[in-house]
Order: C-alpha cells, then sequence, then structure tokens
C-alpha cells in the first residue's frame, strides 16, 4: 500500500497530511494546518492557499473544472470550479458522482 | 484453541444462550439472563411479523442457537406467538436445550424461577467442554465501523482490510454487510465480484435499500455524508463509502449473502444488512456463523455483542487515551505514521487469534452488550 507522509513530523508528534494512493490528487491532513505553509510532496513544494483543518483535503495539482477528485486511487467527486494545488477541497468545489460510479 | 461442535463448526466461545421466542418474553429472559450470569437476546419480533421481516427475524435466532460459539440454548417462549419453536430448537441440532413456556409454568414468577434451574443444568452439561485446536483458516471474521472519523477511512479500517488479505490468503473468511455505507461503493465492489451475477446483486441490494426511501419520499443522500462526516473533512458519499469498504481488504468477492444468512464458503462475502445499522448490521453479520466481530471506531462506539467477542479497533490516540474500557486495539501508529498498514493488519489478526483463544475484549469483561434484530429485512 502506497502511504505517503509528510518527511516533518507535525507539532504535536503527529504526521501532517497522507497521500493514500500515488494516482491521488488530494491528500488529507492529520492536524490543522495554515493558510501560507510550505509543504514537501514528493519532488515539489505546495503554497497552503487556506486553513486546512484536520480531516480535511488539500489538493496536491490543479484539478480543472469538471475533472475528477481522486482519493484511495478511485474519483470521489468532480470539481466544479477549478480548484488551483493547495487549495481546501471540500463541499464547496466538489460535487457528489455517486450515480456515475454506481454501474458495474 | 476453540470448541470443536457436533457439526465440525470451530467456535471460539463457550455461551449459554437465553433466547426468547417473542418480544413478549424479553424480560423474563432478561431475568434468567442477569441471575445466571449468562447472555441474553432481546428482540422486538417473533409474532405480528410477516413475509421477508418474520423470516428475517427467525433467521436471525436460527443464526444464534445455532452458532459455534453457543453451547447450550434455552428458548423462552410465552405460548401464542408466531416464532416456530420447535424449528427454532431444532436449529441447535445436537447442542443442549431446554424451552420453557410463560404460559405453561404458570406465570413470570414462576418462569424466572424454571428459566434459572434449566440454565443451572445447562452450565452443569457443557462444564467438561474443554478447548481444543482450531485453525485460523477456520475463522469467519465480520467487519464493521461506527462512529468513524477521518482516522476509520485512512487507518484503522484499510488496517482491518490487511488483516481480511491475510486471514483470506490463509484460508479464512471475511464478511462486509452495512448495505447503506456500501452504497456510494457498489459499483467498485461489484467489479470486484468473482461472477457478473454476484456484482449485479451488490448494487442491487443497494438499489432496494435507496427505493424503500423513495417508497416514503426520501433518499438514503439525504443523511449522507451527515453533517458530522462534512465537517470532520468527508465530501461525498462516494468518498464516505470507498473509506468504509476499505475493511474488506482487496481480495475478489466470493459471494453475497441475505440479512443473517449462513455462510458457506472462504474468501471474502458481502452481507446485505439492509436497513440495519449498527447492532441490528452486527446481528445479521454474526448470525452468519462469524466467530468475532472486527470493529472500527474513531470516536469510540462502546458495542459489545452477545454472540461473539467485539475488537473494537481505532486509529485515533486520543480515543485510545480516553476510552480505556471501551477500546481493544490501537492502531493510531498508522496515523502517526510510525508502522504500515500491513503491518499494523498483521497486529490486528495476531490480536483476533489471541481473542479466538480465550482472551478477553473490553465488552466481554465490562458486559455490555448490544443485540437487535432489525425489522426491515430487503
Amino acid at each position: 500500500m502506497y502511504y505517503q507522509f509528510s518527511e516533518v513530523p507535525g507539532l504535536a508528534g503527529k504526521r501532517r497530511y497522507v497521500v493514500i494512493d500515488e494516482k491521488d490528487n488530494v491528500a488529507t491532513v492529520v492536524e490543522n494546518l495554515r493558510k501560507a505553509e510550505v509543504l514537501e510532496v514528493g519532488a515539489k513544494n505546495i503554497t497552503l492557499l487556506r486553513d486546512i483543518p484536520e480531516g480535511h483535503k488539500f489538493t496536491l495539482s490543479r484539478i480543472p473544472k469538471g475533472k475528477y477528485v481522486v482519493k484511495y486511487g478511485e474519483w470521489i467527486g468532480r470539481a466544479t470550479v477549478e480548484i488551483p494545488a493547495g487549495d481546501h477541497a471540500h463541499v464547496h468545489n466538489i460535487e457528489d458522482i455517486v450515480d456515475e460510479v454506481r454501474k458495474l | 484453541m476453540g470448541y470443536r461442535r457436533p457439526h465440525g463448526q470451530a467456535g471460539v466461545r463457550n455461551y449459554v444462550a437465553v433466547v426468547p421466542t417473542v418480544l413478549c418474553s424479553v424480560p423474563i429472559a432478561r431475568s434468567i439472563a442477569e441471575a445466571t450470569h449468562v447472555n441474553v437476546f432481546p428482540h422486538e419480533g417473533g409474532c405480528g411479523q410477516v413475509g421477508s421481516e418474520k423470516e428475517h427475524t427467525l433467521r436471525v435466532l436460527e443464526g444464534v442457537v445455532s452458532h459455534p460459539n453457543v453451547g447450550a440454548v434455552l428458548t423462552v417462549g410465552l405460548n401464542c406467538e408466531q416464532i416456530d419453536a420447535t424449528r427454532l430448537a431444532e436449529a441447535a441440532k445436537d447442542k443442549p436445550t431446554r424451552h420453557i413456556r410463560i404460559h405453561d409454568v404458570g406465570g413470570n414468577g414462576k418462569a424466572v424461577r424454571r428459566g434459572v434451574e434449566l440454565v443451572g443444568e445447562l452450565k452443569m452439561e457443557i462444564l467438561g467442554m474443554k478447548r481444543t485446536r482450531i485453525g485460523v483458516e477456520e475463522l469467519t471474521i465480520a467487519t464493521q465501523c461506527g462512529s468513524s472519523d477521518t482516522g476509520s477511512g485512512i487507518a484503522s479500517n484499510p488496517a482491518v482490510g490487511a488483516m481480511s488479505d491475510e486471514l483470506i490468503e490463509l484460508g479464512g473468511a471475511v464478511i462486509i454487510g452495512e448495505t447503506g455505507s456500501l452504497y456510494g461503493a457498489a459499483g467498485l465492489m461489484a467489479r470486484r465480484a468473482a461472477t457478473k451475477e454476484i456484482g449485479d446483486e451488490i448494487i442491487a441490494m443497494t438499489d432496494r435499500l435507496e427505493n424503500y426511501y423513495k417508497r416514503m419520499g426520501h433518499s438514503l443522500r439525504e443523511g449522507n455524508p451527515t453533517p458530522g462526516n462534512i465537517a470532520g473533512g468527508l465530501t461525498t458519499l462516494v468518498e464516505k463509502s470507498l473509506g468504509g469498504v476499505r475493511k474488506g481488504g482487496t481480495t475478489t468477492i466470493r459471494g453475497t449473502l441475505g440479512p443473517g444468512e449462513r455462510i458457506m464458503g472462504k474468501g471474502l462475502w458481502v452481507m446485505n444488512t439492509s436497513h440495519g445499522i449498527g447492532s441490528c448490521a452486527a446481528a445479521d453479520m454474526l448470525a452468519s456463523g462469524a466467530q468475532i466481530l472486527a470493529y472500527t471506531t474513531g470516536g469510540g462506539n462502546p458495542i459489545g455483542s452477545p454472540l461473539a467477542p467485539v475488537v473494537k479497533i481505532t486509529a485515533t490516540k486520543k480515543t485510545v487515551d480516553r476510552l480505556e474500557d471501551i477500546i481493544d486495539f490501537d492502531a493510531s501508529p498508522v496515523l502517526l505514521g510510525d508502522e504500515t498498514v500491513e503491518e499494523c493488519g498483521n497486529r490486528i489478526l495476531e490480536e483476533i487469534v489471541a481473542v479466538a483463544g480465550g482472551k478477553l475484549v473490553q465488552a466481554e469483561k465490562t458486559g455490555y452488550t448490544v443485540f437487535a434484530i432489525g425489522n426491515v429485512a430487503l
């Protein structure tokens, strides 16, 4: 299993975010992260555009409007607006795709 | 190490089960069980039910009396109920059983006194049963989650999934249920099925549940993800479902089961637990013959079952620290990045083997159990 964690443990001794699958374009944070923080994700640096609360997701790359948001290596929703890298990815910019993925 | 039952099944406990045949006899069954410190199975069915609901109640109760963790059975009836007490007793096969009817013995007080005597006899009859060697491949593990948080989807559920993969590799079986939770991942699960028919049924069982809500003018989607899920960072129903189904691991799905239906094979099985959540879904999956329930919980759900040890697993360190008498297993090293998912899955399997060998889970130590039979079985 892939599971890429941040290299530097967070203040509480916890890792700061997790990327579950290498195909994912979002990471889940495991402690509150602040706007303007710069995170090293793989080979690139990502600057957070907003505060990201614990349990929430931020984008690892730009997701154009209408493209899929990928977590667990699977589509979890579709971007309703263009989402830049480092932005908070949640209900305000992602729609559910449940009917699409429920087919065999 | 477990108990070998007459028909070859392997149990991990040797419970005396006090089973009311009908909701009317529940208080008497409860009094008998409390006085004798044995397990009771309260429910609200057994009379006034029709069709699939009636069959479902009977199927779950048959699953209880024939369960490999149950060594002896006392059924407690009224006398005028719908449940066929003879059929129920027959399901216990060669186990020691007794039956009382409140009308026959002359009322509540006499029924409790007689029940206590009969449980005493049953205890004596199974006293000599010794634990014997059973193989890990004889285990069927039911999986469930509740009071979920972020750590459930990204750490404890995948860790249980790694356990599932390992157990199946060793020849065991795993059940994943909770139809409402499967809904958003039904397509993904269907594509993992061994045959197209199994895949079609996975989608169909979730359709039946959604149609049930539609007939009432509602949708499963209204409540999902919940406000708490959204506040916690879950964005879509698909995301929630994908996190949930990770408990089943990554192997091919071998078949589907109806609510409470007996499992007859190895590998990964999907049970339609229908409308039932929480203890109802747990009862359905355990009634299939699963000997242990692996239960992931972020916030710390207190569930325990009178039918099987429930191993409660959390990846949330705060929950481990605060809810000592609820949590059995600390999967937080995965969330902290100190342990891989596979290593944690391996530890969970070791814990399950220890529990199978007699190690008590928190719910057994504290005696808090929940049992309920869902009244909708689609």
